[in-house]
């Protein structure tokens, strides 16, 4: 789906100013932020829609610049795309994208995975949706061995299912005692 | 976008619960297992993921597939022996023998079965929603899947038995050991060889469907005591061997307050004459253009009544009697 139609840049009495986490503001039309439920419902709580209220800048602490740069040609795109509807029973297991789309998450997973966080945290469902799809894109068609080593998880099975023998637990594998994570491309244990 | 430079795996765990949800959700069950064996915390992912509905079919029949994914009676996603085979390692430490799977003309062993059902229903927080079996399993089998099921839920939805061959002794004994409730029996038996009538206890049900497609050994394992002494809601029997007086004795226990929760029966048999069908029971004749309908959702079939004859019993309930005539099964 495409939905071109000429951009119109923001003016005074049509924009709000947020501020990112490292203090770069950005002034974003507020059509824009109509794709963000955390901005939508910022800017009816505080009314910044009225021509006469104070529009004080928005601190957006979770979201760096780089990031806000990246979320704003994304609702830069999507301006004029109807409103997203989430359905459950409309999960979709097949992956496809439009070119645009491809283009602009051909990014590196850490970019990728702050992306996603800053997509949850702004609530624009969207993106947010996008991105899970894309991430199930690179799971679907793995088996437990593929996806282990794709997201570098360390598996916490004491005993190898192959062979019965214990396996030795790895002291480096995890941040916060939760974690099974390791940004260290070192392969799991097989 | 397989051009990125992975330089940094996705650290998928670390992400809050509800963008790893929308992930999960977008795999298919396949998917979602293997993703199961990644380790005991992504197990526990998975197991604390609300999937949407769906339902699990259990195939112990001779079936490339043992396990389907149902949703909305479309087959969404299946499991069979070969997934099932590649994926023996991470199963009971991998103790079962591959041999134990699909061999030639025969299908998944009932211990297989078992322990990938009970592993499949853990991670989906799901029963075993229909379960298809041969009816000539041995009497053991049967016990042995009976005693399993009763461990495992209170209720089954449906249960399919179905073949050319069929062992009664084991069916009872399934029967009579089986304490979860069944909603919908499906007994399709197409032996050609006479069997006993079956235990009482394939009557608890909602709804039964038997069924036997060779009119030389018609079904008269279902009885006509078995259909007296039923609480069945809908009693669907094909190639029957009832005749009139059998029928006459039905029509006249429902009459006297027998089958209280019946709403439909429907059976087909060899050519009936109405005197001796109806003979001692007052009915009423219904115009054919009187058109009734009834929906039988239980078998999946709308049914219209023209005209008919209305029958009364003494707490005012009537039934409706519809014969029809099809040359060719007369």
């Amino acid at each position: 789906m495409s939905c071109e139609e000429p951009t119109t840049s923001p003016t005074p009495e049509n924009n709000i100013t947020v501020v990112s986490s490292d203090g770069k503001e950005f002034l974003l039309d507020l059509k824009l932020t109509e794709q963000s439920e955390t901005l939508a419902r910022l800017i009816s709580n505080f009314e910044y829609d009225r021509t006469d209220v104070k529009k004080d800048p928005v601190p957006l602490g979770n979201i760096t610049s780089a990031q806000m740069q990246k979320i704003i040609e994304w609702l830069q795109h999507h301006r004029y795309y109807p409103k997203w509807e989430q359905n459950d029973i409309h999960y979709s297991t097949s992956f496809t994208f439009e070119t645009w789309v491809e283009e602009y998450l051909n990014i590196p997973n850490n970019e990728m995975f702050e992306l996603l966080n800053a997509a949850n945290y702004l609530n624009i469902p969207r993106l947010f949706s996008t991105i899970c799809r894309i991430m199930a894109s690179r799971i679907t068609g793995k088996s437990a061995e593929q996806i282990r080593t794709v997201l570098n998880i360390k598996t916490d099975v004491k005993n190898d299912v192959y062979t019965g023998i214990p396996i030795q637990e790895d002291s480096s594998s995890s941040e916060d005692g939760m974690s099974e994570i390791s940004l260290s491309p070192s392969p799991p244990p097989i | 976008m397989d051009a990125v430079q992975v330089s940094k795996p996705f650290r998928i765990l670390k992400l809050p619960y509800v963008a790893l949800r929308n992930i999960i959700m977008h795999l298919d069950q396949l998917e979602v297992l293997d993703f199961s064996f990644i380790s005991k915390k992504c197990r526990s992912i998975i197991k604390s993921t609300k999937f949407v509905n769906f339902t699990v079919k259990l195939n112990m029949q001779t079936a490339r597939c043992p396990f389907a994914f149902v949703r909305e009676r479309k087959t969404i996603c299946e499991f069979s022996t070969e997934n099932l085979k590649i994926r023996n390692r991470y199963m009971n430490g991998g103790r079962i023998a591959l041999s134990q799977y699909s061999n030639e003309g025969e299908g998944i062993c009932i211990e297989c079965a078992q322990i990938w059902a009970d592993y499949i229903c853990d991670i989906f927080r799901a029963d075993i929603d229909t379960l298809d079996l041969e009816p000539n399993q041995s009497v053991e089998k049967m016990i042995s899947i009976a005693e399993w099921l009763n461990k495992r839920q209170s209720s089954l939805r449906c249960c399919y038995f179905y073949g050319t061959e069929t062992n009664s002794d084991s069916l009872d004994r399934f029967f009579e050991t089986a304490d979860f409730s069944i909603q919908k029996l499906v007994l399709q038996l197409n032996q050609t060889y006479k069997i006993s009538p079956l235990s009482h206890k394939i009557l608890n049900v909602n709804c039964l469907w038997a069924s036997s497609k060779n009119w030389r050994y018609p079904i008269d394992w279902v009885t006509v005591e078995h259909i007296l002494a039923s609480n069945c809601v809908t009693l669907w029997i094909e190639a029957s061997s009832f005749d009139e007086g059998d029928l006459n004795r039905f029509i006249k226990g429902w009459l006297n307050g027998n089958n209280p929760t019946m709403e439909f029966f429907h059976v087909i048999v060899k050519r009936l004459d109405p005197d001796l069908l109806f003979d001692g029971i007052r009915y009423e004749k219904k115009d054919n253009s009187l058109i009734r309908n009834y929906d039988c959702k239980a078998v999946g079939v709308q049914y219209e009544f023209k005209g008919g004859f209305d029958i009364r019993r003494s707490d005012g309930r009537v039934a409706t009697l519809q014969q029809e005539t099809h040359l060719q099964n007369p």
